[in-house]
């Protein structure tokens, strides 16, 4: 691939790239599970996720672009932990690369922006959420240094 | 007409299945002319290699059959065009592959179709019967599953494994496709070519083109929902249900080509269809719109996706198909006897992809030196000489590769692997002249 890889804070010019990478994320999750069903309305509602995001200075969004085009984004968000140390954790919420730009360690190199981002702001614990079907992610982050931490667990109650 | 033929090939053969209760028997190789015999071929005199062997198992390639013994193993999943029919009803295809095996390789080939629908089943039993094999022949399982099965065992086993519906049929269809492009003058390294189907066989062709210097992104395949593109909507599903096709929508089609069957032959030189049964898969105004002298590969079966006539009036210069009352019958019965005569003769451990680039330059070639046509692009099934030809070439890639156990110069490779091929057929007929089989 030729070009350059540029991370940077995503920016409202951004908008409507980073709506496109996250349905793809939410439509990839629909295939594990059907709570995972995506709603009719999915692709307003994450133009208003986005955009609210960057009105949240506890919220973190990234893009990857290469040759200017975004390739791949990154949300996190600055959560308090009550009752353990570290008293504060950066969760990844979503994570996407376009396809043709995977296995160029895109997905790392926007992880190694958010840490050191969070660093400045003496936050030393990084998460991320996925389904945990998702076993290409569970390799990903596994490869990164992470371990599982916590169970979520869904029950449909009729 | 054609149907009506094909009807009466179906019964002909039940009739057949039926009278002589299927096609292979097990006779022994070695004299028999006293009871005492038994004593040396059996027990006591058999501890003696047993002993041997269990000292260095290796030995087993010389002391029993195993060195020319291979397995036809499937779990029913994917037969013929039937599909899903089961283990037991895909007895007949294997036994006919068996029969193949041996007439057209001097193989010796043990039909095994098994009950094992999940594929870590299915891989542990051929990891268990490895012992009792000098190779295995994968027949007739189901796509992607067959891509999962044939890598786990290509690094499990010490023997040769093959998946004929993938490897043969693409290393008989890149046979073809070299004579063709010299027919027409074009080089393989800058034709764009659409594959029409994306399931085993055209999976395993892609890649093996590519192997042989296609340009991945001048490849355009189409599955049943359309052109493979990186960004198509579905991409992300085939990370996980099918990363074989996965890979290749990413490396393919650098033009990220969109649109359906139509679309992806606009412009090009070569098609390679293995979809699903024509006529009128593909249209005659499709051809048309393709590059200068069009090459057709229509290999589904049993009906072309477009009848050669037709594809020949919409200008196609060279057409190919799967079917022996055509000219340029794409077939894997080209392939794998040889393949794994070859193999066998050198106690191969793998069949690398350079083996089977080989096997397909091997077959190219037989035929170029025959006198390339328009209509004789591969060598014919009875050209029984191919098979010879090919089974060495293999064998000796395989020594200059470093994955054969035995080094034989090329003469004696020659003389055995001739020997061997023509006493199958030899033995047969001395069976039929003295009305044993008939």
């Amino acid at each position: 691939m030729d070009g350059d890889l540029v991370i940077r804070r995503a920016s409202r010019d951004d908008l409507n790239s980073i709506a496109d990478l996250v349905l793809r994320l939410k439509r990839l999750n629909e295939e594990f599970d059907p709570l995972y069903t995506i709603r009719a309305d999915a692709p307003e509602v994450i133009k208003s996720y986005i955009e609210s995001s960057f009105d949240n200075d506890k919220i973190i969004m990234l893009v990857a672009e290469y040759s200017g085009r975004v390739v791949g984004f990154l949300r996190a968000e600055i959560r308090s932990r009550l009752f353990y140390e570290p008293p504060f954790e950066g969760l990844i919420t979503d994570l996407y690369v376009l396809p043709a730009y995977r296995r160029m360690k895109v997905g790392g190199a926007l992880i190694d922006k958010l840490i050191e981002l969070l660093k400045k702001q003496g936050i030393y614990l990084v998460s991320a959420e996925f389904p945990p079907m998702n076993k290409i992610a569970v390799e990903f982050y596994e490869n990164m240094g992470f371990k599982p931490l916590l169970y979520r667990f869904f029950k449909k109650v009729e | 007409m054609k149907s009506n033929s094909t009807d009466q090939w179906y019964d002909l053969s039940l009739k057949i299945h039926r009278s002589y209760g299927g096609k292979i028997e097990v006779i022994p190789k070695v004299p028999i002319k006293s009871l005492q015999d038994f004593s040396i071929l059996y027990t006591p005199g058999v501890a003696q290699p047993s002993r041997v062997i269990s000292r260095d198992p290796d030995q087993s390639f010389l002391l029993t059959s195993r060195w020319n013994m291979i397995a036809v193993v499937t779990d029913g999943t994917r037969v013929l065009g039937l599909g899903d029919i089961g283990p037991e009803a895909s007895y007949p295809v294997m036994e006919g592959k068996a029969l193949l095996f041996k007439y057209l390789g001097g193989v010796d080939a043990i039909p095994l179709p098994i009950r094992a629908r999940d594929p870590d089943t299915f891989i542990d039993i051929v990891k268990s019967i490895e012992p009792a094999f000098g190779g295995i022949n994968l027949e007739d399982i189901e796509s992607p599953k067959c891509f999962y099965i044939l890598e786990k065992l290509r690094e499990s086993l010490e023997i040769p494994i093959w998946h004929d519906d993938q490897q043969g049929t693409a290393t008989a269809i890149l046979a073809g496709l070299i004579n063709a492009l010299k027919l027409v003058g074009k080089k393989l390294s800058e034709v764009v070519i659409a594959f029409i189907g994306a399931g085993a066989s055209n999976i395993a062709t892609a890649n093996l083109v590519i192997k042989a210097g296609a340009k991945p992104g001048n490849i355009i395949m189409v599955d049943s929902k359309g052109i493979l593109y990186h960004e198509r909507e579905d991409i992300d599903s085939l990370m996980f249900s099918n990363r074989w096709k996965y890979d290749l929508a990413i490396k393919t089609n650098s033009e990220q080509r969109k649109g359906g069957i139509p679309e992806a032959l606009k412009g090009a030189d070569v098609v390679i269809a293995a979809s699903r049964p024509g006529p009128g898969i593909i249209k005659k105004e499709w051809i048309r719109a393709m590059n200068d002298d069009p090459i057709v590969f229509a290999l589904a079966n049993p009906v072309p996706e477009i009848w050669p006539w037709e594809a020949k009036e919409a200008g196609a210069r060279i057409i190919a198909t799967g079917r022996s009352d055509f000219p340029n019958q794409i077939n894997n019965s080209l392939v794998f006897p040889s393949v794994f005569r070859g193999v066998l003769s050198v106690r191969a451990k793998t069949i690398s992809d350079d083996m089977a680039l080989e096997a397909a330059y091997s077959l190219a070639r037989f035929a170029e030196n025959k006198g390339l046509r328009e209509d004789y692009i591969v060598p014919r099934m009875d050209e029984l000489d191919t098979y010879i030809q090919v089974a060495v070439d293999v064998a000796l890639k395989a020594i200059d590769t470093g994955v054969a156990r035995v080094k034989k110069s090329k003469k004696d490779l020659y003389d055995e692997v001739v020997r061997l091929i023509r006493s199958a057929k030899s033995k047969l007929d001395a069976l039929m002249n003295m009305g044993l089989i008939q």
